[in-house]
């Protein structure tokens, strides 16, 4: 009897302790290519879809969770560089080497409006969370932010303050700040409101070009990446240093938090996905995909993690363990 | 008459004056352009004179950059409206730029607005290399890819605002291969943008072309892979070679 009870709590601590280790387990997948490298990932606010774009002058949309290509968006006349979907997931925004943006609809694939007036290549673009009146906020190698109406089609605000290219920009989830990273090693916060053209915060302490920078869902961290493979996570909207992670052997061009707004995905030029705890900086995933990563984004429990691929290929890494209905989107 | 009530009395008299000469069309809505100008080569800011065109090209008006940050500010547009923002030559500057026209289209709306619209202009001067920003070539190609001609019409419409600017073509290899490849490689690239000049209506006596067997010095290639945009392909130029 003794033998028979201490067999059982052995098997239960055995398949708990299964249990445990499998959450963090996770698989890959190629779903799809485009004709060159995949520069961009985006999933959609409601976990339904994400967008991938390319070197190949595309963007391609994917449905979730089941990973089908659902079609093709052709219209730039350069290297897409950039996606992000609208607040309602009813438009897309595209910022391309071309020197322009581009709104799309979702639901038909046909290009609503182009925008004109960045005069370098766009390489960051991000839909404010603004449902009822959409603004776009964009960066190009020109040195500008460019803030444009949705709706009217026009550019109404341009942020000069950066030194050198800009790479990215990322609304916070609250509709207040914009924050835009640059090759002059320093992220700026501005304001989104209509006046205000001077940047509210500078923020100090990458040693590289930074190449990107993301608001998590509270608004209350950022997450920035920089072509050493650093990470370092900021307090907002105080803008200090809350932790510095040695993420990556080369350059990390994407990063997305998940919506427990601890969780933080990162992919880079060395081939791996990561997964970190930015509370405590442990590493709770480490993935060699085997090809160089571009973008990443996840869904909101992190069950599945989007990756786009230097290779062209269009991957996802799915978590084996847990499975969990998506309620949010995962955006970046 | 109790001064409130004259003043009561003033009010409605402006008002009622107001939503008359509103419905007349006697008070009109205008909205603002601004934006800063920068000079298309060294990305610094610079005072010019510019002019605001309307669509029949009669001058609207008339503003100058600041010289310190290039910022710019003209009032009076019209919603719904195209205009054309026009720098003006000065040929006494020290400094002389490309004359250059860029389209505005100024949006419907029912409440005061200010847009936003930067203006570059390419310097002018004998062996000023003018470099275009996006190659309209792929890795290791010589045909003008798909989209590629867009961006080049933009250089054809200054040419032909410009008929007594010459420029050679010169094009860089996108690698450190084989000299005698890069050499055709980059030779083949400024015929195609040479050829494309021409059929878009520049004479062939106007531009010339300008081959290399080795890597632009200026801008090398990196030695490790770059981020995203910076994918290095061979630089191109348009040298001036008189105007």
């Amino acid at each position: 009897m003794r033998k028979r009870t201490f067999f059982l709590l052995s098997l239960i601590l055995l398949l708990l302790s299964f249990q445990m280790f499998a959450a963090d387990k996770y698989v890959m997948k190629t779903i799809g290519n485009h004709d060159d490298e995949v520069l961009g990932v985006y999933v959609n606010a409601n976990n339904t879809m994400f967008a991938s774009c390319s070197v190949d002058e595309t963007i391609k949309l994917w449905s979730l969770p089941d990973c089908k290509e659902l079609r093709t968006l052709k219209g730039h006349l350069g290297e897409v560089n950039n996606i992000s979907f609208s607040g309602n997931d009813k438009l897309l925004v595209s910022g391309s080497t071309d020197q322009t943006v581009k709104i799309w609809d979702v639901d038909t694939g046909n290009e609503i409006k182009t925008l004109i007036g960045h005069t370098d290549q766009v390489i960051g673009v991000y839909f404010s969370p603004d449902v009822a009146t959409p603004f776009v906020a964009s960066t190009s190698f020109d040195k500008t932010v460019k803030l444009w109406d949705v709706q009217l089609g026009t550019e109404i605000k341009t942020l000069h303050g950066h030194t050198a290219s800009i790479n990215n920009v990322a609304y916070s989830y609250d509709g207040k700040f914009i924050a835009s990273c640059s090759d002059d090693k320093t992220i700026k916060i501005w304001s989104t409101d209509l006046t205000t053209k001077e940047p509210l915060l500078t923020l100090s302490g990458h040693n590289a070009p930074i190449l990107t920078v993301i608001y998590s869902f509270d608004s209350k961290k950022l997450a920035s990446s920089d072509q050493n493979g650093e990470i370092i996570i900021w307090r907002m909207p105080e803008g200090e240093q809350i932790r510095r992670i040695k993420a990556h052997d080369k350059l990390i061009q994407d990063l997305a938090f998940a919506e427990d707004n601890n969780r933080l995905v990162s992919g880079s030029l060395d081939n791996f996905v990561k997964l970190w705890d930015t509370d405590t900086g442990e590493n709770l995933l480490n993935f060699d995909t085997g090809t160089a990563i571009w973008s990443v984004d996840l869904i909101s429990d992190a069950s599945i993690i989007t990756l786009g691929c230097a290779d062209g290929s269009v991957r996802v890494l799915t978590k084996t363990a847990e499975t969990k209905k998506p309620t949010r989107g995962g955006r970046k | 008459m109790k001064p409130i009530v004259k003043i009561f009395v003033l009010l409605i008299l402006a008002l009622i004056i107001r939503v008359e000469a509103n419905s007349q069309g006697a008070i009109k809505l205008i909205v603002s352009i601004t934006g800063n100008v920068i000079d298309e080569v060294t990305k610094q800011p610079i005072g010019v004179d510019i002019e605001l065109l309307d669509e029949t090209g009669s001058r609207v008006a008339r503003a100058k950059s600041n010289v310190t940050d290039g910022y710019y500010f003209i009032t009076g547009l019209k919603p719904g409206k195209k205009y054309f923002l026009r720098n003006i030559v000065d040929i006494a500057a020290t400094k002389r730029y490309f004359r250059q026209k860029y389209e505005i289209n100024i949006p419907q709306t029912d409440s005061y607005q200010e847009y936003s619209r930067d203006l570059l202009f390419k310097p002018l001067g004998n062996g000023m290399e003018i470099p275009l920003r996006v190659s309209p070539f792929s890795y290791g190609k010589s045909v003008i890819r798909s989209g590629g001609e867009l961006m080049l019409k933009r250089f054809v419409d200054d040419l032909k605002d410009n008929p007594r600017v010459k420029i050679d073509v010169s094009c860089f290899p996108d690698n450190t291969s084989d000299e005698a490849s890069n050499m055709k490689l980059t030779e083949d690239r400024a015929k195609a943008l040479k050829d494309f000049f021409v059929a878009n209506g520049i004479p062939d006596s106007r531009l010339g072309i300008q081959a290399n067997k080795t890597i632009d010095t200026k801008v090398p290639p990196p030695i490790e892979r770059g981020p995203k945009g910076k994918q290095y392909k061979g630089s191109i130029y348009f040298v001036v070679t008189g105007y």
